[in-house]
């Protein structure tokens, strides 16, 4: 054994007071909120039946005021005014309502599959893996809700997911980098940008283990943070295509993403309180 | 991500935990810093495991690592430790290295500076090629050959070790 090795010996023997195995499940459970994928939260107890006989009027109404301000842009101001404060909370069903509003006024064609919201966790197993699932009550605990998403679909063949939520007050997540670029994380592109509300990282790229998966991404946070949270507002496309060129041609400007992403409408109020995981 | 991801991603924690654990402890000299440091490092490996490149994540994880720390060192503004020219009481340069016990070691490490211990840890404890390393850290593989061999010499680690061990 040289020295070097020695040394790498040493350091493997060093009692560092850390446990033995990792709490997996804590970890899966953080990167979850982070990345808004999961597969087990229950879908809102809103009525989704309602809001979709209510669409196609509602549809019509937003279409209409679109159009109405594209005519008149180059006279007004910026279509949004980033906030300086998230709006007071607790969020309510109108918030779904001021989403799919923000969503066809950039996405024009976009059209809206389902939502969902969580408000709680509750413990679930994933092939083995015990990890803190997001769930929602029904009717909603408007106090404690953290996250709302909203899936959609283009003609295209993309898929479109907008998720605004709020991060757990945990320090780990309040890293200074949140929202920078993860050099050499990204096959593709990445562009991180500071901008009056907040954050911004865009990012284009092919998705691991899926070949033919090609994502365009916007992502909004406020490191600033309220209460020790931050809000967040992401904005995903995704496409399965032979390559980028092509994916290019399917999914959204990232220009419509961006506006979308900065729209305050998708500002989630905050919750009065951040649910606890389950204890047990 | 699928549950096939979530299979793989915890397969590789589990895996790379050892190490991770031991160079997280090494980088911060502490238990609290280093399980923040590797919470952080592990959540954002999540958040990014089904878009990681083709490589080996292990690479990425420890890039992370590192760079995590070095970050999380320049928010503290370095207000725990000053570093000295040379350690006080270690054995001689010409001695076999025998580190007796936690406190040598880590008084060992403490005399280095955030970047040259990252450096040394990322390349002689995590297995990491001097290019990756000057990629991770942004600097030369020149750089990297020389701040090791300055880093192990005032850890009374003997050059020709470091030469023999080049890849």
């Amino acid at each position: 054994m040289n020295d070097v090795h020695q040394l790498s010996d040493q350091l493997d023997r060093l009692d560092t007071g850390l446990p033995e195995r990792p709490d997996v499940a804590a970890v899966v459970a953080a990167g979850r909120r982070r990345r808004r994928h999961r597969r087990l939260a229950v879908t809102a107890g809103l009525a989704v039946a309602a809001v979709a006989l209510a669409t196609p009027f509602a549809v019509a109404g937003l279409r209409t005021g679109a159009t109405s301000e594209a005519r008149v842009a180059s006279d007004q101001p910026p279509a949004y005014v980033a906030p300086t404060a998230p709006p007071a909370g607790p969020a309510g069903a109108a918030f779904g309502t001021g989403v799919r509003a923000a969503v066809l006024n950039s996405v024009p064609d976009a059209v809206f599959v389902r939502e969902t919201l969580a408000d709680s966790f509750a413990r679930a197993n994933v092939d083995g893996t015990s990890v803190y699932d997001w769930a929602v009550h029904s009717p909603p605990t408007w106090s404690s809700l953290f996250s709302w998403q909203q899936d959609y679909t283009l003609p295209s063949g993309a898929a479109l997911e907008v998720t605004s939520s709020w991060t757990p007050p945990v320090v780990t997540e309040m890293s200074p980098d949140f929202g920078r670029c993860d050099d050499g994380a990204t096959v593709g592109s990445c562009d991180s940008s500071d901008v009056p509300g907040g954050r911004l990282l865009v990012e284009d790229g092919l998705q691991r283990g899926a070949p033919d998966k090609w994502y365009r991404e916007v992502t909004l946070v406020d490191p600033s943070a309220t209460r020790g949270m931050m809000p967040e507002v992401q904005v995903s496309a995704s496409v399965h295509a032979l390559s980028w060129e092509e994916a290019q041609t399917l999914l959204p400007a990232v220009a419509d993403l961006t506006e979308l992403a900065q729209n305050p409408a998708l500002v989630l109020p905050a919750p009065e309180t951040y649910p606890p995981f389950p204890q047990g | 991500m699928d549950q096939a991801g979530d299979a793989k991603f915890e397969a590789f924690v589990l895996a790379s935990w050892p190490r991770l654990r031991q160079a997280a402890y090494a980088l911060t000299r502490d238990t609290h810093d280093a399980e923040d440091l590797l919470q952080g490092v592990l959540v954002r490996l999540y958040t990014r495991w089904g878009r990681l490149g083709p490589d080996d994540p292990t690479a990425y994880v420890r890039r992370m690592l590192v760079n995590s720390y070095i970050d999380s060192t320049r928010r503290r503004r370095r207000g725990r430790e000053v570093p000295v020219a040379q350690p006080a009481d270690v054995p001689s340069a010409d001695a076999n290295v025998v580190v007796a016990d936690r406190d040598d070691l880590m008084g060992r490490l403490s005399v280095l500076s955030e970047r040259e211990r990252a450096m040394v840890v990322m390349r002689h404890y995590l297995d990491a090629s001097e290019a990756e390393v000057a990629r991770a850290l942004g600097c030369s593989v020149g750089t990297v050959k020389s701040t090791c061999s300055r880093a192990l010499h005032r850890l009374r680690i003997p050059m020709t070790a470091t030469q023999e061990d080049q890849r």
